[in-house]
């Protein structure tokens, strides 16, 4: 039986960092009470799905749920969903949240991070963000009503919007300020061919420019841009990068410049942890906090967290991995691809559509991609350990 | 306990079959194929860390 004492841990963000500190706690044999404080309305979902399943109309919103309240009862977690947390006091060890003040024996923040937005664009109707379920309905919507969008952002979110627009048959243009689209993690090495993709599809590409001006009238939402061009869509998405959510600890004394800094273990400070998007964990091997936004660190920074509170052990780090799918296309990636280094292609060949390949310097294998090749990149994985 | 797997959310990362490959695969698209959907008590824990591991949350557990 689970002994429930006040006040016991506090985690701010139910989403999947806050959901899996939970779970590991538990599976660590963690007792006391626990409790989820979420700004969204929902259980914790995926976002993965909400730029691929979920836009392309394969999926329901609801199939992105990552686990029944059954099983959050089972693990006695309790949820507050749209609570939200405004602000820290790290020595009365309290939380104040929009509604209460809850003090807390420990405490995990999880806030995520949220989409940057666009300047001057905030407040229009035909632009649209990417982040959350319901701004993917809404995207999902919209696309089935319009014939051309205008993709701000070249990146891995954007270009997975890019190739969700053709399944609708819709008209898109890209505007990014960089000179080319931009993998996370992979040094430039897909940089062409991700651009290879959006030309087969006809997409009208806007590299190394500025907007200069935004405007929205009934036909549509035109970009100036620095070239002296313009581009008219009938909607615009913005995907230009994720802010952490850290407003709300600006008076807490934490160093939460570019999210909340944290040792290897997740400690921010006694007593106070932090794991996925938000969080800025030391490496222990480069000797450098970095901030990862992906799945795969979310939920392993949350093991490392739950295990660490409960027994003080420290969990191995790991390498960053992420995945995309573009124009179906199943790209897989592990550590981080050098800029300036070859490719070595360790499987299959790049004019086949298929291959694996890794960036290999003075020996040590720096990161691996897989393009089409999921088996052979997991048999592959083993260079990185190597 | 009873696994389930999702082959429509699975993108083929292969964590399942790294950390519990006597329970799970992948075939030649590197999609997720259950070796058992049963698991027997020894190797219940490892079914559990692969589904707290897997990037996709394609892995359910019934208990
Ligand atoms: C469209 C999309 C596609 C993606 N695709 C991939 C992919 O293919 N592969 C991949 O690895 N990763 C992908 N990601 C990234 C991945 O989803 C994130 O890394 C992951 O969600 C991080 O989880 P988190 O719990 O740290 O943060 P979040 O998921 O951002 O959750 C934070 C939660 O905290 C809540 N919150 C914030 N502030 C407060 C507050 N003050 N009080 C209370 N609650 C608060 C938020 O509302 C939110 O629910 C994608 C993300 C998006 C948006
Ligand atoms: S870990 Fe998840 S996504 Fe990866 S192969 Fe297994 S089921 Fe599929």
């Amino acid at each position: 039986m689970m002994s429930v004492e006040e006040p016991g841990l506090i985690i701010v963000g139910a989403s999947l960092a806050g959901l899996t500190c939970a779970q590991s706690l538990r599976a660590e044999g963690y007792t006391k009470k626990i409790t989820l404080i979420g700004a969204e309305k929902h259980l914790p979902y995926n976002r993965p799905p909400l730029s691929k399943q979920v836009l392309s109309g394969k999926w329901q919103g609801s199939q992105t749920a990552i686990d029944s309240s059954e099983k959050f009862a089972e693990l006695a977690l309790e949820f507050s969903l749209g609570e939200i947390a405004i602000g820290l006091d790290v020595s009365s060890k309290e939380v104040k949240t929009n509604t209460r003040t809850l003090p807390f024996e420990d405490l995990i923040i999880a806030t995520g991070a949220s989409v940057r937005r666009l300047a001057s664009t905030e407040n229009m109707n035909r632009v649209h963000v990417l982040r959350t379920l319901d701004d993917s309905l809404g995207l999902r919507d919209a696309l089935t009503e319009v014939k051309s969008a205008v993709v701000i952002g070249a990146g891995v979110l954007g270009s997975e919007v890019i190739s969700a627009l053709s399944d609708f048959g819709i008209k898109a243009t890209v505007i990014d300020r960089m000179p080319a689209p931009q993998l996370p993690l992979t040094g430039g090495h897909f940089a062409s061919r991700v651009n290879d993709l959006f030309l087969e599809h006809d997409v009208l590409t806007k590299y190394g420019v500025e907007i200069i001006a935004v405007r929205e009238d009934e036909s549509g939402i035109t970009f100036e841009l620095s070239d002296g061009s313009s581009v008219t869509g009938d909607i615009a998405v913005v995907a230009i990068g994720c802010i952490p959510n850290v407003e709300w600890l600006a008076n807490s004394g934490l160093d939460i410049t570019n999210g909340i800094l944290c040792d290897s273990n997740g400690v921010a400070a006694p007593h106070i942890y932090a794991a996925g998007d938000v969080a800025r964990w030391n490496n222990p091997i480069t000797k450098k906090a970095m901030r990862l936004e992906n799945q795969t660190s979310a939920i392993e920074q949350g093991l490392a967290v739950g295990k660490f509170i409960v027994t003080g052990e420290s969990s191995p780090t790991t390498h960053p991995f992420f995945w995309s799918e573009i124009y179906g296309n199943k790209i897989l990636m592990l550590g981080s691809l050098e800029a300036g280094v070859p490719l070595t292609i360790v499987h299959g060949s790049p004019s086949d559509n298929r291959f694996v390949a890794a960036t290999i310097s003075n020996g040590t294998t720096t990161g691996i991609v897989g393009w089409n090749m999921p088996r052979e990149f997991r048999q592959s994985r083993s260079m990185m350990e190597a | 306990m009873k696994i389930r797997v999702d082959r429509e959310a699975c993108i083929g990362a292969g964590q399942c079959a790294l950390v519990a490959g006597s329970i799970f695969d992948q075939d030649d698209d590197g999609l997720v194929v259950l070796l058992t959907d049963t698991p027997s008590d020894e190797y219940v824990a490892f079914a559990r860390k692969a589904a707290t591991l897997c990037p996709a949350k394609a892995i359910a557990l019934e208990e």
